[in-house]
């Protein structure tokens, strides 16, 4: 698929690509047991994958959202726990900290979180709190001059080795959101076990007792923060998300493609078989299409516009969605050749669901883009072509 | 296109439903009409700088300066006196 990349661009995405498979594959199965690690998120800030979302002035190495979302999609067809890490981490904490951070935040945390010198992750889901995130239950008070945060945090990609924490809370109806460091006292992080899709994300519990910070941790206004921060945040990881679906759904092609061109059944190559080319049909335009929705809200987030939040939800919610039927359709043109460990579809296929819950359900999207649908094309006139 | 007709332009096609629009007044508390969702906080931010080339800023994000035509069209001229 031509996507009309300038050299520079290319470049960038090439370079992504041999860091992928040089540095990251090769381990990406001892990763997946043992987690990634510290070490991996520093040689990736070394070679300028962190700091897309960050200014130049603040250590950065800013990327337009469309190389950004092709180095993504780089990253994850060779490992889905470092794009994970690299969504929470140079996504949404280095993008919503260089959006609505303070200067003084900003000239602390970014340069360290764009070299991989530190590590950030978004604390919002808790145990009873997921597509629901504005009924969080992590509370805040103030108590002589402080404001003292208490909660339970759960689910949070990146956690477990990381230095610092976004944290939305509530006082009453008004939620704000913290920058939270590790090693503050009444911080306890508890890595998570026992999980089956993205063992190697670094998962982790985080328990909040009693912890003390001053106005000066607050990201964004007090009281603002649902309506800006944690939105600016779910906004970065679903734009990340919609590539990842991309590339789990292109991986599969890939396999597919090649399986039915090696593979012979009644004396004929399986592409020959109409029902199977059908289905290789199928997922190339499943590809291609989630390809140029997640283009089209790149392009859309270069320009600023202010459609490029619901376009990304509609390339969130494709992408995810077709990621898991074109898993589904390569493991059946394998046959049970598709249930041997190596080809990875075991992975590949918990991957994918994955994708349709996090960063807002498919069926979160649906009611976004439902909703917008209605109001774009549900007036008695015909819809203006923009 | 003034600021008002264009920000309710972006209301009337990004927030609210149909029919609603023939009654919303420029006063009127968009986020007293139920038809906010949790991105259109956001998505108004967006417009508003793209629009009007003037950038939201930390201390901007008071949700009084968005919460009507009249309110934003005021932030909007101030952000514009300020520049300049």
């Amino acid at each position: 698929m031509r996507l009309g990349l300038d050299p520079e661009q290319r470049a960038i995405v090439e370079q992504a690509r041999a860091f992928a498979r040089e540095r990251i594959g090769p381990h990406a199965r001892t990763l997946e047991s043992e987690g990634v690690s510290r070490e991996l998120f520093a040689e990736l800030g070394a070679a300028d994958l962190l700091g897309a979302n960050v200014d130049a002035d603040h250590g950065g190495h800013p990327l337009d959202p469309v190389t950004w979302g092709l180095v993504c999609e780089e990253i994850s067809k060779v490992c889905h726990n470092t794009r994970n890490g690299m969504t929470v981490h140079a996504g949404i904490m280095c993008g919503t900290l260089a959006r609505w951070g303070s200067e003084k935040q900003r000239a602390r945390w970014l340069p360290a979180l764009s070299r991989g010198q530190a590590l950030g992750a978004f604390a919002l889901s808790e145990p009873q709190v997921g597509s629901d995130a504005a009924s969080i239950q992590t509370r805040y008070r103030s108590v002589d001059g402080k404001l003292v945060v208490d909660g339970h945090k759960r689910w949070i990609t990146l956690a477990a080795i990381a230095d610092l924490f976004l944290v939305p809370a509530r006082d009453g109806d008004e939620c704000s959101v913290f920058l939270v460091e590790r090693d503050r006292p009444g911080v306890e992080v508890v890595p998570m076990t026992g999980v089956d899709s993205a063992r190697g994300s670094q998962l982790a519990e985080i328990h909040l007792r009693g912890v003390e910070l001053d106005e000066s941790a607050l990201v964004g206004p007090r009281g603002r923060g649902f309506d800006f921060v944690v939105a600016t945040a779910l906004d970065l990881g679903r734009y990340n998300v919609a590539w990842a679906g991309v590339s789990v759904a292109q991986r599969a092609l890939e396999l597919m493609a090649r399986h039915a061109r090696e593979r012979t059944q009644f004396g004929r190559p399986l592409h020959e078989h109409q029902l199977v080319a059908a289905m290789i049909a199928d997922a190339v335009t499943k590809v291609h299409a989630a390809r140029s929705l997640c283009m089209h809200a790149g392009r859309l987030r270069r320009a600023g516009d202010p459609e490029a939040i619901i376009e990304t939800n509609i390339a969130k919610q494709f992408a995810a969605r077709i990621a898991t039927e074109v898993v589904g359709d390569a493991i059946q043109v394998h046959g049970a050749i598709g249930m041997r460990e190596e080809l990875g579809f075991g992975r590949m296929i918990l991957d994918a669901r994955t994708l349709q819950i996090i960063e807002g359900s498919t069926q979160i999207q649906q009611l976004l883009i439902g909703a917008h649908g209605v109001r774009r094309y549900g007036g008695d006139e015909p819809a203006k072509i923009r | 296109m003034d600021i008002r007709t264009s920000v309710r332009e972006f209301i009337q096609d990004s927030v609210l439903p149909h029919r609603a629009s023939e009654t919303f007044a420029d006063s009127d508390n968009i986020f007293e009409l139920g038809f906010v969702d949790s991105m259109t906080p956001l998505s108004l931010v967006n417009f508003l700088e793209q629009n009007f080339v003037i950038k939201v800023q930390n201390e901007d994000l008071e949700i009084g300066n968005f919460s009507s035509i009249d309110r934003i069209a005021a932030f909007v001229e101030s952000k514009r006196a300020r520049a300049s």
